[in-house]
């Protein structure tokens, strides 16, 4: 199995190098450092890594980060694109994924202090995934509280959702409920049903049809 | 005086009788006069500073005058007949001084030459007539005592030139007063309607009379001659007409006490610049001084005239004279004016008095726009620099606070990881995960306050994505209904934003709402927003500071923030911002 590419960008010195060494920690390779978004997207155009951990705010100014983000998005396809923000805003994350959720993730920054966090999300998006920070679907999820279908799922079904949300894998999830992959799968049955959402055995596409149903859409 | 008067028409009348005029004459004669004389009264009576009763009550002595004419004893005849129509010159000056803003005898040349003209017919008619030429059918008319030189030729030249000249110079007098009237202002127009009429139908009478004079004395026939019953009804008519001048005099007397003086006039006529004429324009009514031109001081040492033209101040002299306005080391302006005002120097200073006033108001008026406008953009400056400071506050804290706490906590992390691998004290791993809980506490704080002085969404994503993220973390339902069109200022953006937010706050703790409604809307150049709450009302927008300082801030931008908080109907939070 090739090393996985990734690429850092981020105007800060130290944050750059602390990301890098917690990727090379992972079993990354970091191929290029970049200090702004037109060096993020010349180091992407020269050499496509499989993933770009990149700040949402970079100069020259502005959001300028999330921009290249989605840039890379649209001309990468192949290219997982990490953002790494300051702001609890399911507006950004919703605008980074746009229409799909695959080689994708929004990771708020104080998640840095846990390696294993942002490896984990690392990896997932490398690997074709999406990962959404929780405190932004928790946010989502609270919006949407006084829908009463949500009120009918159970906390643990709540707590389910969240995680698919999230972007993690069945298996994952089964994990962290401390249940088996058959369990969960009955119980992501029953909790699209409630939803009046259909279940989709496509782990990205199940991910989205959850986003957008939280963000309000097809209202 | 008035006594006087009916003791004269009494003896009139008497003599009337004995001389075998016609009782029909007789009442016409002795009513119209007497008309004069209560006219005369009621205005000494109602209105003792006017001339108008002492000028009316003379009028009814002079009628009576006339009335000799007929009566068969020679010199009574001559001397009434000589002497008739005075009460036409003095109706003529009650005319101009009724008609004049200021109340006085203007143009005083035209009264004279009146006077003059009356008397050469006056004279002529003594002095050079004889026999009765005026009465056509009156064969049997005696000789005149008084005629020292009777040339019948010249008496006639004299008659028809000082008859026209009458005639002319009563029309003239007519025509003053209505070309008054309709140059003066509505107040002055309103009040005095009546003089014109009734002294137009004088004037007109009084130049018909003397035309008539000129006419027959000329042609040796009548202007008008009516066969019966239309000369009967012609002279009642008139007598009808000659009994309304008395009356409308008394009118138009009465209704001018509602403008007394010149200086009601002029004041209105001051209230009325800039819709029909300036100060300059009222001046010259109130003063009655067509030439009157008024300056202002430009700066220190030059002054300017009404339309801004600079000018220098004349000295008084040649007909001229100049009066300041305020103080004499710093006058509000100079009124050069013509010399002869001068001789009336308390209506002069009555005007100048009040226009100091008008001045000095529209001084005090202008200095008072200049600080609202100066205050006006000093606010608004205000709040943008707040704004803004509160925009660098937020990017310095994410850019620079925020960065190096993560700065921080990846060193802390690194830190554990290096713990992890050497032989530590467990005490020392556990301080470093404290350190790094810490951290991450501090960076989430820092967000929530970043994001309370100023949400980076309503820069990066405008006004409906920021509402929208209110809406998402308030404690109950919001339903949001914007429409906007692409970006606005964002000034107009950051005020409706907080405007919002405030009153959403306020719906959280204090309404006991279950639910809320957001409506944005950008129409034409304003911004209109709406918060509505289904909440127990109540709220008092004088005592919370929060909604008070938005209120502050939408005026600063020239909107306005209404709150409708009846009890236990919701409250409402309505504001309207102008979108330049």
């Amino acid at each position: 199995m090739t090393q996985l590419r990734a690429i850092v960008a981020d105007d800060s010195l130290v944050i750059r190098q602390g990301v890098a060494r917690i990727l090379v920690e992972g079993g990354f390779r970091v191929t290029a450092e970049a200090r702004d978004a037109s060096e993020l997207l010349d180091a992407v155009a020269t050499e496509p890594p499989h993933l770009a951990v990149v700040d949402i705010r970079m100069p020259p100014g502005g959001n300028a980060g999330l921009a290249a983000a989605i840039t890379i998005r649209e001309r990468f396809p192949t290219v997982g694109v990490l953002v790494l923000s300051q702001f609890l805003e399911p507006e950004y994350a919703l605008r980074l994924l746009g229409a799909g959720v695959d080689r994708v993730g929004y990771l708020l920054k104080d998640r840095l202090g846990e390696a294993a966090e942002l490896l984990d999300a690392a990896h997932r998006v490398a690997a074709g995934g999406s990962a959404v920070d929780p405190a932004v679907i928790s946010e989502l999820v609270r919006a949407r509280r006084r829908d009463d279908r949500l009120t009918r799922l159970t906390d643990r079904e709540r707590e389910a959702l969240g995680l698919i949300a999230e972007g993690h894998s069945n298996r994952a999830i089964a994990e962290r409920l401390t249940i088996t992959t058959k369990t969960l799968e009955g119980m992501s049955g029953t909790i699209f049903g409630k939803l009046g959402l259909e279940d989709d055995p496509d782990v990205n596409r199940r991910v989205l049809a959850v986003l957008l149903y939280l963000d309000g859409a097809g209202e | 005086m008035a006594g006087g008067v009916v003791a004269f028409a009494a003896i009139t009348t008497l003599v009337g009788m004995a001389s075998g005029a016609s009782l029909q004459f007789l009442v016409a004669d002795l009513v119209t006069g007497m008309t004069f004389v209560v006219a005369g009264l009621a205005a000494v009576w109602l209105r003792p500073g006017s001339p108008a009763g002492p000028m009316l009550l003379v009028c009814g002595a002079l009628w009576y005058v006339g009335s000799y004419a007929p009566t068969g004893q020679p010199v009574v005849t001559y001397l009434g007949f000589a002497f008739e129509a005075y009460y036409d010159l003095v109706l003529a000056a009650l005319l101009l001084i009724l008609s004049s803003p200021v109340q006085r005898l203007q143009p005083r040349p035209l009264i004279a030459a009146l006077a003059a003209a009356m008397a050469v017919r006056s004279l002529g008619r003594l002095l050079l007539q004889d026999p009765v030429r005026m009465f056509p059918d009156c064969a049997d008319c005696p000789a005149n005592p008084l005629a020292l030189w009777p040339d019948l030729a010249a008496f006639e030249t004299v008659e028809i030139a000082s008859n026209l000249a009458i005639a002319v110079l009563a029309a003239l007098a007519g025509l003053v007063a209505l070309r008054r009237l309709l140059r003066s202002g509505p107040v002055w127009r309103r009040v005095s309607w009546p003089i014109l009429l009734a002294g137009g139908l004088a004037m007109t009478a009084f130049a018909y009379d003397a035309f008539e004079y000129a006419w027959s004395t000329a042609t040796g026939e009548l202007l008008v001659e009516l066969a019966e019953p239309w000369a009967e009804v012609f002279a009642w008519t008139v007598f009808g007409l000659r009994t309304l001048v008395p009356i409308g005099f008394l009118l138009a007397t009465l209704r001018l006490r509602s403008a007394p003086g010149p200086l009601g006039p002029f004041a209105a006529g001051l209230e009325r610049r800039g819709a029909s004429g300036t100060v300059g324009d009222a001046l010259r009514t109130a003063l009655g001084d067509a030439s009157l031109l008024l300056l202002r001081p430009a700066d220190r040492e030059t002054w300017a005239t009404e339309d801004g033209a600079p000018a220098a101040l004349p000295s008084s002299g040649e007909g001229r004279a100049v009066t300041l306005v305020g103080p004499n080391d710093r006058p509000s302006a100079a009124i050069v004016h013509d010399a002869a005002l001068l001789e009336q120097p308390e209506l002069v200073e009555a005007v100048v008095r009040v226009l100091r006033l008008a001045l000095e108001n529209e001084r005090l008026e202008a200095e008072l726009r200049e600080q609202l406008q100066a205050v006006t953009e000093s606010r608004e400056r205000i709040v943008s620099a707040a704004e803004e400071e509160r925009r660098r506050l937020e990017r310095d804290l994410h850019d620079g606070a925020q960065q190096r706490l993560v700065g921080v906590m990846l060193a802390l992390q690194q830190a554990r990881g290096t713990a992890d691998a050497e032989a530590v004290p467990a005490a020392l791993r556990e301080q470093l995960d404290a350190a790094a809980r810490e951290t991450t506490e501090a960076i989430r704080e820092l967000r929530e306050l970043a994001r309370g002085i100023h949400p980076a969404i309503l820069e990066d994503e405008g006004l409906g994505a920021a509402v929208a993220a209110l809406a998402r973390r308030a404690g109950i339902p919001v339903d949001v209904r914007i429409t906007l069109d692409g970006r606005l200022p964002r000034l107009v953006e950051s005020t409706a934003y907080f405007t919002i937010a405030e009153a959403l706050t306020n719906t959280q703790r204090h309404a006991r709402a279950s639910h809320a409604t957001v409506r944005v809307a950008h129409a034409g150049t304003k911004l209109e927003l709406e918060v509505t709450d289904d909440g127990q009302g109540g709220a008092e927008p004088e005592r919370g500071s929060g909604l008070r300082g938005l209120a502050d801030r939408v005026m600063a931008l020239g909107g306005r923030l209404e709150v409708d908080s009846e009890a236990g109907r919701g409250t409402r939070v309505r504001a309207t911002i102008p979108t330049p």
